[in-house]
C-alpha cells in the first residue's frame, strides 16, 4: 500500500548512513584540522555547519517548489507527499540555520539577533513554510490540501531569491556571500564535506518523510478504490 | 579589545551539538513515526 | 484514476484546473517579486543609514532612534569611563562622531564595519547603546609567520587592554 519511493526501500537509510559518516569526517576536519580564522579565531568553525545548512535549506525548499509544480501539472499524489516531506525538512534546516547563526553572531557581531534584511527574510521564509505545514493539518480533503499547499509553496518561494539577494539589495549586518576567493583554501575541505553530509542526510530524511506522507495519503485516498475517481470530480 | 575573538569554543561546541542533536532527534522520531504508520496501515489492509 | 496502483492520480478534469492554479500562483509570485525587487520598496527599507545619509537627513536624524553603519575610522577610537567608547564612523563621503556606552564585541577594531543603534544628540554626535560589528565576507587563515600564537595573542591583548 505504501507507494512512492518504495522500489528501493533501503536507499534512504544508506543515504543517511553516508551522511552521518561525512558529517563526522567534515566536522573532525572543521573542529580539529582547519586553522582558526585570523580575526574570528575558533568561532569561525561554526561556518562549517552554518553554510552547509543554509545551502541545503534553500535546496530543500527549491525541491518543494519542483514538487508543487509537478503535482499541479500531473496530479500525482506522490508529489504531494514529497512536497510535504521537503517542506518539513526544509523548515528543520531553516530553524537550525537561525539558531547556528545566532550562536555565531553573539561572539562576532556582538548580538544574538537583529532585524537586518538577511535575518528578517530568512525568518519570513521559515514562518511562511511552517504556515504551509500548519495549513495542511487543517485541510481534510487531500485534493484541496495538495492544490492549496502547492499554490502557497509557489508564492512563498518568492522569498528564496529575496533571501539570497537581501545582502546585495539592502544595507545589512550580515556580510555578502563568500566566494572561493574570499575563503582560504584550508577551509574548503570541512565546508564541502559537510555540505555533502547535510545533502545526504536531507535527501534520506525527505525520502523517509515522503514515505510516511504516502502511507497517510494511502489511507485517505486509496480505500475504497472508487474514491479516487470521485475525488477528481469534487475538487 | 584586540580585534580578534579569543576563545569561544563554547559557542562552537554548542552550534555543532545543536546541529547534530536536532538532526539525530529528527531522524529517530521520523523512523519511529514511519514504523508506527507502516504497522497501522498493514493492520488496516488486513482488516479489509 | 488508479487508486489501487501505488500512485493515485487526479482526474484529467482536475488536472486542467490545477494547471490554471499553477499559472495563477506564478503570476502572483512574479508580481510580488517584481514589486519587491524593482520598485521603491528598496529605497524605503533601510536597515542602517550611512554617515552620508545621516548628514543628508539633517534635523530628521535628531531624536529618532536610527541605526548608523559604516567603517570605524583609523586612529579615532578613544576609551571612556566604564565600557564607554568614542570613535568616528565613516563612509566614502562622511564622518559621524559616535559615543557608545555598550560593551564592544571582541572583533571591534579600527577599519572594521560597525552598525550602531541610537540617535543624533545636541552637540553633533551620535549617542548609542548598542554596538554591533559587521565583518566582511573574507575568511582567511592566519598568514604564514603570523600564525595565531597564543603567547603573542596574550601580549597583544594585554597591550590593548587600556584602549
Amino acid at each position: 500500500m505504501d507507494y512512492g519511493n518504495n522500489r528501493f526501500p533501503r536507499t534512504p537509510y544508506i543515504l543517511i548512513a553516508i551522511g552521518v559518516a561525512l558529517f563526522l569526517t567534515g566536522s573532525y576536519f572543521g573542529l580539529f584540522v582547519a586553522p582558526p580564522e585570523r580575526y574570528m579565531g575558533e568561532v569561525q568553525r561554526i561556518m562549517y555547519v552554518h553554510v552547509p545548512t543554509a545551502w541545503n535549506a534553500l535546496l530543500a525548499i527549491t525541491f518543494a517548489l519542483v514538487c508543487a509544480i509537478i503535482f499541479l501539472f500531473k496530479g500525482e499524489f506522490k508529489w504531494d507527499a514529497r512536497l510535504e516531506a521537503s517542506i518539513e525538512v526544509g523548515c528543520l534546516l531553516a530553524f537550525l540555520l537561525c539558531c547556528q547563526g545566532a550562536i555565531w553572531a553573539k561572539p562576532t557581531w556582538g548580538v544574538w539577533w537583529d532585524w537586518d534584511p538577511r535575518l528578517t527574510t530568512t525568518a519570513v521564509l521559515l514562518f511562511a513554510f511552517l504556515g504551509i505545514l500548519t495549513l495542511r493539518k487543517f485541510v481534510d480533503d487531500p485534493v484541496k490540501r495538495g492544490v492549496w499547499s502547492s499554490v502557497a509553496t509557489i508564492i512563498a518561494y518568492v522569498d528564496v531569491p529575496i533571501v539570497y539577494f537581501s545582502v546585495r539589495w539592502w544595507n545589512s549586518l550580515h556580510q555578502l556571500q563568500s566566494s572561493p576567493e574570499t575563503v582560504s583554501s584550508q577551509f574548503y575541505i570541512p565546508l564541502r564535506v559537510n555540505a555533502f553530509a547535510i545533502l545526504f542526510l536531507m535527501t534520506g530524511f525527505i525520502m523517509l518523510r515522503a514515505r510516511l506522507a504516502s502511507l497517510r495519503l494511502a489511507q485517505e485516498v486509496a480505500p475504497p478504490p472508487m474514491l479516487a475517481e470521485e475525488v477528481g470530480e469534487t475538487a | 579589545m584586540s580585534g580578534m575573538v579569543v576563545g569561544g569554543w563554547g559557542y562552537v561546541w554548542t552550534a555543532y551539538a545543536l546541529t547534530a542533536g536536532a538532526l539525530l532527534i529528527y531522524g529517530v522520531t521520523l523512523i519511529t513515526r514511519l514504523r508506527e504508520e507502516a504497522s497501522r496501515s498493514k493492520m488496516e489492509a488486513k482488516r479489509q | 484514476m488508479s487508486a489501487v496502483t501505488n500512485n493515485p492520480t487526479a482526474s484529467d478534469a482536475m488536472k486542467r484546473r490545477t494547471r490554471w492554479f499553477m499559472l495563477g500562483a506564478f503570476v502572483v509570485a512574479g508580481i510580488a517579486f517584481a514589486v519587491i525587487s524593482g520598485s521603491g520598496i528598496n529605497e524605503n527599507l533601510v536597515y542602517y543609514w550611512t554617515p552620508t545619509d545621516l548628514h543628508a537627513a539633517g534635523n530628521k536624524a535628531y531624536g529618532a532612534t536610527i541605526r548608523l553603519g559604516g567603517m570605524v575610522a583609523p586612529g579615532s577610537i578613544r576609551k571612556q569611563a566604564g565600557s564607554g567608547l568614542e570613535f568616528d564612523v565613516r563612509d566614502s563621503a562622511g564622518v559621524v562622531h559616535v559615543k557608545s556606552s555598550g560593551v564592544p564585541p571582541q572583533m571591534f577594531r579600527e577599519s572594521i564595519g560597525v552598525v550602531v543603534e541610537g540617535t543624533m544628540v545636541n552637540g553633533g554626535y551620535f549617542k548609542s547603546s548598542r554596538l554591533m560589528v559587521s565583518h566582511n565576507n573574507e575568511y582567511k587563515a592566519p598568514e604564514k609567520g603570523h600564525a595565531v600564537d597564543q603567547k603573542q595573542l596574550k601580549k597583544m591583548i594585554e597591550s590593548t587592554e587600556d584602549l
